[in-house]
């Protein structure tokens, strides 16, 4: 019996977002939300365990109210219950923040044996809440895991990392954070995903949770955005021209300003 | 059935020691059957109670094998009878589909109508002597109806005969592929023969003893006669030998007919059967195994979905799984077959019907079917119908692979490129996962509105999702603009508000998601008052004609190459034959068999090119698939020579320089393959409102 | 390491303070103080020897405390991006992980970290309203500087005050062989039926080791010619890719293979038909023969490689 806590983050959908030239801005509007992508890892591995050791699996998101659709998704792979966590007060938080309010939640619930979360949210590439949240709830974290077995009181893991992989055991209670290759997550049908909304969902803002407007939002965060810019969003369509022996240079050069190609 | 011959002893002869009374009102010229003729007087009566037994042995068979359709079951529904009465009629009785392939055809109708005459022949037999003669005196079988009667019955014997030696032939000289040869076979043929040319031994023997004048309207048994006689062998000893032989037929009939619902020969039950209770939904209609409205105001999701073992399969599906006659049609027709991947769909049924079988020997419990069927066999079905369409006895393959899929699809553990298409369906409204917003970028620069823009139309063109999104379906799209707008045609698009109908997602399995789409639409199509809609897509057009209004749409939908047709009758749209080299049409699957239109798209090429046309060797309702169907478009299939491939080389060897498609998943996986073959100059797809487009004249 | 050195030396001079680096294990110290360290604090404890989350979570705690930077820069390899959070979330300070630039702010002197995110659409600049302000940086981005033997540091000797892990390393095992992962490849080298002969792909696969790349096909090439295997080729149908760079050599840019490749950061296409469906689809287009195009790009990496 393994009771396992899964935070998720409902994103936009990164292909879909396209950039308005005249007003410099992101559009949103009409972009599908998803549930990132490694976060459904993170709950396929949970069900996964809950399958072979029983137990009950907490789906938790910090989000907009929107992110209800998320949760369901994820009480139709196989999470019993969700909470979500919604307040205005919760905007514009950094990772410190959204860590701390995920701890404040994770605390409330008390009965857990495991966390696993997507190593990284599909938006942002971050790679900090998961940490954070293991350094706030004093837990052992190990990430980028690919393969995760439970063994009594004990998770073992592989690893991945660049050029090797490491088998690593923590005792419970601990964090995982997982990437892709840890499972194949399933597919829900509509009619699970409908059927789903019956599974109990809380709610709970920033007052249920205890916390205050000063360790929330903006307020909250140790990282400020000081400006945005967008970038070009559809692609460039440069047409380099000239002889062979000034393309090649000059396609080098701009991928190098791009950061994609580092010289050799 | 089985000519058995009776006879009772009418007069003496040498060895007969039974008097017997000469009929009332009959004289002994008058021609009449004389049933147990040479034979012991209480015969029947040992007979009966010998049938009797083998009457057990058939109906504890028969039991054995229908009770195992029923188990969990809804009973039977038999609505519509007119229609499935002439259904089985048409089909089975009438053998319609059975020789619509020529040789084996032929070879069926002889053996058919020879044993259903011989049964016919025996039935009557049985009546006059055992009914008609005890109630009422006299005979049936008597006079010229009696002679004709006989003759009748000699011929067709005869025809069973041949029929018999033709399949033998067949199976083991001619050797076709995927026609299993089986004990079974064996066993049919041989006791079919023994039986016949026995039953003209005894009425040789027995017209040689009893020399009738009326002897020669039995002209097969009377040569028999004449050559027994000839050879002299008519002594005393014949009776004897005759009263033996009469027994070893009677009860090798008797066994031919108790092995009816243990071997192959059970077909002649389940295919009337199978023709009679088969569904009647129009064949490009999948079953709902649910209604979403119905699911969403009841709040009760706990519906069964697709089939997991053989006792999620419906009665009547049961029941065709047992039909099968093993004949390979619905597999030589196969593409996924032909391209060497795992499906075969007469193994499929086969399997399912072993599975079923072998259940009914074991009480409770039902066979799992992911046991024996590998999910790459379902994955594998372009659902193109071939199957369907060639079986002699109503089998629905497609129906059944889909309720499999049904299943798949809910225990969510698909690969993923599956999951991608669903996912893409359910986020973007487009298998591609592109976005929504893009959806009317083909469109730009050609003046089209949209029907927020414009809210009085004629007619809502609906351009789909590669028509919108493939840049090489984009022409054809922009093809058809230019050809509407040339016939002055008051038109709009639903441009960013169009999103897939999600037939791809029901032909996969996931119904809900099919059903959601096909609810919103319905919204959005009544909100602009659509009356008639044409597309491009033979899916789409089948999916709107055959299946959207069960949840709610109302309006005409045309396919581009019926409206195209239609322009050009009504010469709104006129056109220059500009005859380049020659065509031939592929038959989409979606358009041609599942929903009859082989003709739109001839006329207008013959329009176009009235010289110059050829047609592939399979071609209407014989035409071979292009691969894309079932959803396969969007996900691979392990398969050994491509589809498109074979269905291109089949069109190379017409010597056409343009092969005519009418489907944009056709014209992608033809092109496809005409790159692969490097032959891409040499035989150049296109779309048959390409070809229009070009040659719209300007007077 | 050197190269967050170089960067560190500038920032630090920018800001007239010092440049500390930490040693881990025995570095060799003197190379760190030739590039650019003003002092060097060399941890050797035997629990540091390899990498492990609470260890050098503890080991640096203590070393921010006493040292009080102002900026920390941590390398953005797999165990610095989980350990850099970490260790903020420790001493409580923000993080900007895989920063794409840094510069200070010209007048307040505050670092400016920049980063990529929403698919590539937006570059944000950050700011830390703690100190030290803390980025993780990926390999490449900066140049180390030139040694300079006459440099001269100081090299202190720390002795860690750590808990034991709470985590156990029980055994590295080399990376499963599974072929190339397209889908987490971050440059692919990418080509379809512009290629003529299957010989040439070594040409493919040349350039992509010159760019430290992996290779990859569209469908034809793995379907119907079967060049390469099947789990190779990028498409609708086939891998789903996100690199930094995908480079499509001789692809006409059917729409199947474009769903493929558009999370790709920069696409760069070649084809000598000047109508071919990708350039509408990728930033940097090249008419040419992509046999004379490989060359020519190898030849032109090299050569920056040595400016």
């Amino acid at each position: 019996m393994v009771n396992i806590l899964v935070p998720m983050k409902q994103v936009f959908q990164a292909a879909d977002l396209k950039v308005d030239r005249s007003s410099k801005t992101v559009v949103t509007q009409g972009v599908p939300r998803v549930i990132s992508e490694v976060d459904k890892n993170a709950l396929e591995e949970a069900v996964r365990i809950k399958e072979k050791h029983g137990g009950k699996i907490t789906a938790i998101t910090l989000g907009p109210p929107e992110a209800k659709e998320a949760l369901r998704e994820a009480l139709a792979m196989g999470a019993d219950e969700a909470c979500l966590l919604t307040d205005p007060l919760f905007e514009g938080s950094d990772a410190h923040a959204t860590a701390n309010v995920l701890a404040a939640a994770v605390t409330k619930i008390l009965q857990y044996d495991l966390v696993i979360c997507g190593a990284y949210s599909e938006d942002l590439y971050a790679f900090q809440v998961g940490p954070r949240l293991a350094e706030m709830c004093n837990l052992p974290q190990i990430t980028y895991v690919a393969k995760l077995s439970l063994e009594n009181d004990r998770v073992i893991v592989e690893r991945d990392l660049e050029n090797e992989r490491q088998v690593v055991e923590a005792k419970l209670p601990c964090l995982v954070s997982v990437v892709r290759e840890i499972n194949e997550p399933r597919l829900p049908t509509l009619m699970a995903i409908m059927a789903a909304s019956k599974k109990p969902t809380n709610i709970w803002t920033a007052a249920d949770l205890a916390l205050g407007p000063e360790e929330l939002g903006f307020n909250g965060s140790l990282i400020e955005v000081l400006r945005s810019t967008v970038t070009v969003g559809e692609r460039k369509r440069i047409l380099v021209q000239g002889e062979m022996k000034e393309i090649a240079p000059k396609v080098a050069k701009s991928l190098v300003q791009e950061g994609v190609l580092k010289a050799a | 059935m089985v000519f058995i011959g009776r006879a009772y002893s009418k007069r003496e002869t040498s060895f007969s020691t039974i008097p017997t009374a000469p009929r009332q009102g009959l004289g002994l010229t008058e021609p009449h059957r004389i049933t147990y003729d040479l034979l012991p007087p209480l015969t029947f009566l040992f007979m009966y109670l010998v049938v009797s037994g083998f009457a057990l042995v058939f109906l504890y068979g028969l039991y054995r094998r229908l009770h195992i359709y029923f188990k969990g079951s809804p009973p039977p529904k038999f609505d519509h009878v007119r229609e499935r009465v002439w259904r089985t009629i048409t089909n089975v009785f009438a053998q319609r589909k059975v020789v619509k392939r020529p040789y084996p055809g032929l070879m069926h109708l002889l053996i058919y109508s020879g044993i259903f005459v011989l049964f016919i022949g025996t039935t009557l037999v049985m009546i006059d002597s055992d009914l008609w003669v005890p109630l009422f005196h006299h005979q049936i079988l008597v006079g010229y109806f009696y002679l004709t009667f006989e003759s009748f019955l000699d011929a067709f014997g005869l025809v069973a005969i041949s029929g018999l030696i033709i399949a033998i032939f067949r199976r083991v000289f001619s050797r076709p592929s995927n026609l299993p040869n089986s004990r079974d076979d064996l066993f049919i043929f041989s006791i079919l023969i023994v039986i016949i040319c026995t039953g003209y031994l005894l009425e040789g023997i027995r017209l040689a003893v009893d020399h009738p004048p009326w002897a020669p309207w039995s002209f097969v048994g009377n040569q028999v006669a004449i050559f027994l006689t000839s050879r002299g062998l008519n002594g005393p000893w014949i009776v004897g030998f005759y009263q033996y032989l009469w027994w070893f037929h009677a009860l090798l009939a008797f066994t031919a007919v108790a092995s009816i619902p243990y071997t192959k020969l059970f077909h002649i039950f389940t295919s009337p059967l199978n023709a009679l209770f088969v569904h009647l939904r129009p064949k490009g209609r999948l079953s709902s195994p649910f209604d979403l409205r119905q699911v969403l105001a009841s709040g009760s999701f706990d519906v069964k979905v697709g089939a997991a073992s053989i006792t999620d399969f419906s009665w009547q599906q049961r029941l065709s799984f047992d039909s099968c006659t093993q004949c390979g049609r619905c597999t030589n027709a196969c593409p996924a077959t032909a391209a060497g991947t795992l499906l075969s769909p007469m193994h499929l049924i086969l399997k399912l019907r072993n599975v079923m079988l072998s259940q009914s020997t074991l009480d409770g419990g039902s066979f799992a079917i992911s046991n024996i069927v590998n999910p790459e066999e379902l994955w594998a079905c372009t659902t193109c119908r071939a199957c369907v369409s060639e079986c002699p006895v109503l089998i629905d393959h497609v129906d059944a692979i889909v309720d499999m899929r049904r299943h798949l699809v809910g225990e969510g553990k698909l690969d993923r490129q599956k999951r991608d298409l669903l996912t893409y369906l359910g986020n973007s409204g487009n298998p591609y996962g592109l976005s929504q917003s893009d959806r009317m970028k083909w469109a730009e620069g050609l003046g089209v509105k949209t029907a927020r823009e414009q809210p009085e139309f004629e007619i809502l063109y609906w351009v789909g999702c590669l028509g919108s999104y493939d840049p090489r379906n984009q022409a054809v799209s922009r093809a058809i603009v230019k050809i509407l707008q040339a016939a002055n045609i008051r038109f709009v698009i639903l441009g960013t508000e169009e999103k897939c109908n999600c037939e791809a997602a029901r032909r996969l399995g996931e119904e809900g998601r099919f059903q959601q789409s096909a609810l919103e639409l319905a919204e959005v199509f009544k909100r602009y008052n659509v009356k008639t809609v044409l597309t491009q897509c033979p899916h789409c057009f089948n999916t709107f004609k055959n299946e959207y209004h069960e949840f709610g749409t109302d309006f005409t939908v045309l396919h581009h190459s019926q409206f195209i047709e239609h322009l050009i009758e009504t010469r709104k749209l006129k056109l220059k034959p500009g005859a380049k080299g020659t065509i031939t049409f592929h038959d989409p699957c979606y358009l041609g068999r599942y929903n009859g239109v082989f003709n739109s798209p001839r006329e207008i090429i013959s329009t176009l090119a009235p010289e110059a046309t050829v047609e592939m060797k399979r071609s209407r309702e014989g035409s071979f698939c292009c691969g894309a169907g079932g959803a396969n478009f969007w996900y691979k299939v392990e398969q050994k020579k491509k589809v498109g491939a074979i269905r291109f080389e089949e069109a190379r060897e017409t010597q056409a320089n343009i092969l005519a498609t009418a489907c944009p998943f056709c014209t992608s996986m033809l092109e496809d393959a005409s790159v692969a073959a490097g032959a891409k100059e040499l035989l150049t797809v296109r779309d048959i409102a390409e070809l229009v487009a070009e040659q719209i004249s300007d007077t | 390491m050197l190269e967050l050195l170089g960067k560190a030396r500038s920032l630090a001079d920018a800001l007239g303070t010092k440049t500390v680096a930490v040693a881990v294990d025995g570095g060799d110290v003197q190379n760190l103080i030739q590039h650019g360290a003003d002092k060097v604090l060399a941890m050797s404890d035997q629990a540091l020897k390899s990498f492990q989350v609470d260890t050098y979570t503890d080991a640096f705690a203590n070393l921010v405390t006493e040292h009080k930077p102002d900026i920390l820069l941590i390398g953005a390899t797999r165990n610095g991006l989980e350990f850099a959070p970490r260790l903020a979330e420790r001493i409580k300070t923000g993080c900007v992980t895989e920063a794409t630039r840094l510069e200070l702010d010209a007048e307040k002197k505050y670092l400016l970290m920049e980063r990529v995110t929403w698919g590539g659409n937006l570059v944000e600049t950050h700011i830390s309203k703690s100190k030290p302000q803390m980025a993780t940086v990926a390999k490449g981005l900066f140049t180390p500087n030139q040694a300079d033997p006459s440099r001269k540091g100081d090299v202190v000797k720390v002795e860690p005050k750590i808990k034991p892990p709470s985590t156990r390393l029980v055994e590295t095992k080399p990376k499963p062989i599974k072929g190339v992962k397209l889908s987490d490849a971050p440059v692919i080298v990418s080509f379809g039926r512009g290629v003529r002969k299957k010989e040439d792909i070594g040409l493919v696969e040349k350039l992509a080791q010159t760019i430290g790349g992996v290779v990859g096909c569209s469908r034809p090439i793995a379907e119907d010619l079967r060049w390469l295997p099947v789990d190779q080729y990028v498409g609708l149908s086939g891998q789903k890719v996100s690199p930094k760079l995908y480079l499509a050599l001789g692809i006409s840019g059917q729409i199947q293979h474009l769903t493929g490749i558009r999370n790709s950061r920069i696409i760069v296409a070649v084809n000598n038909d000047p109508k071919a469906p990708i350039f509408e689809y990728s930033d940097y287009n090249v008419v040419a023969d992509l046999y004379e195009f490989i060359p020519a790009l190898m030849d032109a990496v090299k050569q920056l490689g040595k400016a």
